[in-house]
């Protein structure tokens, strides 16, 4: 408790909350707009932080995160459009809900269930993170070389439909992050003679080229300049009134739903790389599943719009419990906010939470999160109206201002124009990595985590050469067989479905 | 491209960086390190190589390339836009350091917008002077108020 109103009191400083309102704001309004992603959206405003203080930054891009993800359901529920993945299940109930003439509710059912959702997530971060980190601490090299392993494996197999390519997409992460100086002896790699490239490859212009670019070259190849104003231009604007009363009535109607789909997307979000996207999906299936009328899902039920946007509201705070206990990113998000850290100077890890010197940052960020939550819904009602028209703002306007603000974020960081070179070249990598089925989030981690799985498998050996220490340890063996275990199952089960697929064609 | 074909070309990247990893010369005084520097990343490649020759053996699709003249017009139409936007910005990373980043920037503006969706008219007009102003905005929040310095001409 103690630690939480140190949190607070680092939080209330003027700067801080000025600067989460303008992330709140700025995630609502790239949350609304189809194409654009949360991750995106907390990658732009990363150079913007770079003049600011660590809480202020991290507070910045956690209001970016969660207005994100309140901003999704506006599109969703007005086009039928989500404005975020993570606004998917939304699409669901909210516009067919809208479409019957209750565009104010659908909208006020989202915010509040936002609300509500956020606050539970709340509750799992601040009680589980700190236990968390403490049970960190005992962790030695060989425990953290088997919690990158495993958070590949997880990642890879909850990512996408091929574990194969998951695993595949993590490595050619980690490969890539071998480019430029060994970490411990400074002893060039893959350098090709090139100077720039002896500091290897910068995480920000890599993260921005591989989802802003690439998903905007996504969206270029699929028309969606032309489709998008078209579909904005066909849309008449409701006049959005908000029932709150009768939505308030509705959530109390629904407080197991609220809270069962909560606590589902804080449990996604705190198992790494599970993020917003499987979250809103998952709390939607499951609400369906334990409801007393399944068969009104999809029909434009107000306990649809609200499992689903609790459900990818609570798992932010389920995402900040394994970046801040343990600093293994979450999901792509809090992998961002990890860079930023390390941009600032402050290196992640279980320490985080116990060291007196990072303590008031740490619970500065949890506190921060509740303070983002609540002023989401205020700002989000406020001006809705406002937010409404922001969805009719041309593509072709938008994508050039983008790629501007991507090329800005990657040049600021050293100031060289080879940052936006390697921009350029992720963002062409991103873009043939999603056109062939291999998912981003996995590469991301493999990346950031890669160059810890190296560090800490030197210090293991340089410690003990023993190499049974990695099996004998009881953490390290656990994380590691989970990690074997999750391969071999998921390439068991793939093996079982293309003997089940060419099985038939065989039999006379 | 197939997901053999694909499998194919990622044991082709982990064959160069292997025979890049055989230039990794570490020092004399390197010599008490339990892992060389060039080992871990050959781990890494080993099991690249390994999961690519998985993908190689149950993925699906022709393992070489077909040539067909007739689907090249389509894939173009298909690709126009991002191959375009791509090479803009291959444009505008080169012209950053020659005009200096408020020119290089707001030309870019302009021009992508024209590529994306001719204007015709008054349209232009607000391009032109929309393209400036975000531009001369930016830069403005990034230098006064960031205190970073953007990029000057080196021509001029």
């Amino acid at each position: 408790m103690d630690l939480l109103l140190t949190g607070l009191g680092a939080f209330l400083a003027p700067n801080v909350l000025l600067s989460t309102l303008a992330g709140v704001v700025a995630g609502i309004v790239l949350g609304l707009i189809p194409g654009f992603t949360i991750t995106m959206g907390v990658i732009l405003v990363l150079p913007f932080t770079f003049g600011m203080t660590p809480l202020q930054g991290i507070a910045t891009m956690m209001g970016v995160a969660v207005g994100g993800a309140s901003g999704g359901l506006i599109s969703a529920a007005l086009m039928g459009i989500p404005g975020t993945p993570s606004a998917v299940a939304t699409t669901f109930d909210a516009f067919p809900m809208a479409r019957k003439g209750e565009p104010g509710r659908a909208l006020g059912l989202g915010t509040w269930a936002s609300l509500f959702g956020g606050i539970i997530g709340w509750f799992v971060l601040a009680l589980a993170a700190p236990p968390l980190a403490e049970f960190g601490l005992k962790f030695g090299p060989w425990e953290l070389f088997a919690l990158v392993a495993f958070s590949i494996t997880i990642i890879a197999s909850l990512s996408g439909a091929s574990l194969v390519k998951g695993i595949i997409s993590g490595v050619l992460g980690m490969l890539l992050a071998t480019v430029g100086s060994d970490p411990q002896l400074a002893i060039p790699r893959f350098t090709l003679g090139s100077p720039d490239l002896e500091a290897g490859f910068d995480f920000l212009p890599v993260l921005i080229g591989l989802f802003a670019v690439s998903q905007l070259m996504s969206d270029l190849e699929r028309g969606i300049t032309r489709a998008g104003e078209d579909g904005a231009r066909a849309v008449r604007l409701p006049d959005i009134r908000i029932p709150h009363l009768q939505v308030l009535k509705d959530i109390w109607n629904s407080k197991v739903v609220l809270l069962w789909s909560s606590l589902v997307g804080a449990w996604i979000g705190v198992v790494p790389a599970a993020g917003g996207s499987i979250a809103n999906v998952l709390a939607y299936d499951q609400a369906k599943k334990v409801s007393r009328h399944p068969q009104r899902y999809g029909t434009g039920y107000h306990e649809g719009v609200i499992a689903s946007e609790a459900g990818n509201n609570s798992v932010s705070a389920g995402d900040l419990v394994p970046m801040l206990a343990l600093g293994i990113p979450g999901d792509a998000v809090t992998a961002v906010m990890l860079g930023a850290l390390l941009i600032h100077g402050v290196q992640p890890g279980p320490l985080l939470l116990t060291d007196p010197r990072t303590t008031q940052l740490a619970y500065g960020v949890i506190v921060g999160y509740l303070f983002a939550t609540v002023v989401t819904l205020v700002v989000q009602f406020w001006g809705m109206r406002l937010f409404v028209r922001l969805v009719l703002v041309p593509y072709h306007v938008l994508v050039p201002g983008i790629l501007v603000l991507a090329a800005l974020g990657a040049l600021v960081l050293n100031n060289r124009v080879f940052d936006i070179w390697v921009l350029f070249g992720f963002g062409i990598l991103g873009y043939l990595l999603v056109k062939h089925g291999f998912e981003l989030p996995p590469f991301v981690i493999g990346f950031l985590l890669g160059p810890l799985a190296e560090i800490n498998i030197k210090r293991a050996l340089q410690t003990s050469p023993d190499l049974t220490l990695f099996l004998t340890r009881p953490i390290s063996a656990l994380l590691l067989g989970l990690a074997l275990l999750s391969v071999v199952y998921y390439l068991w089960i793939g093996t079982s479905r293309e003997i089940r697929r060419v099985r038939p064609r065989s039999e006379p | 491209m197939s997901d053999r074909q694909v499998a194919v070309v990622l044991l082709g990247v982990s064959g160069v960086f292997y025979w890049q990893s055989l230039a990794i010369r570490p020092p004399p005084f390197a010599a008490f390190e339990a892992l060389g520097a060039e080992t871990f990343p050959r781990w890494v490649i080993a099991v690249l190589a390994a999961f690519s020759l998985i993908l190689l053996a149950r993925g699906r699709g022709p393992l070489l390339p077909r040539v067909d003249r007739a689907p090249l017009a389509l894939w173009l139409a298909r690709f126009r836009l991002p191959l375009l936007s791509l090479a803009l910005f291959a444009a505008y990373a080169v012209a950053i350091p020659q005009v200096g980043w408020l020119p290089a920037t707001f030309v870019y503006l302009v021009v992508m917008q024209l590529v994306l969706r001719p204007p015709s008219g008054r349209q232009l007009a607000y391009v032109v002077v929309g393209s400036f102003a975000f531009a001369w905005a930016l830069g403005e929040i990034f230098e006064r108020f960031l205190h970073v310095v953007l990029p000057r001409a080196a021509l001029f």
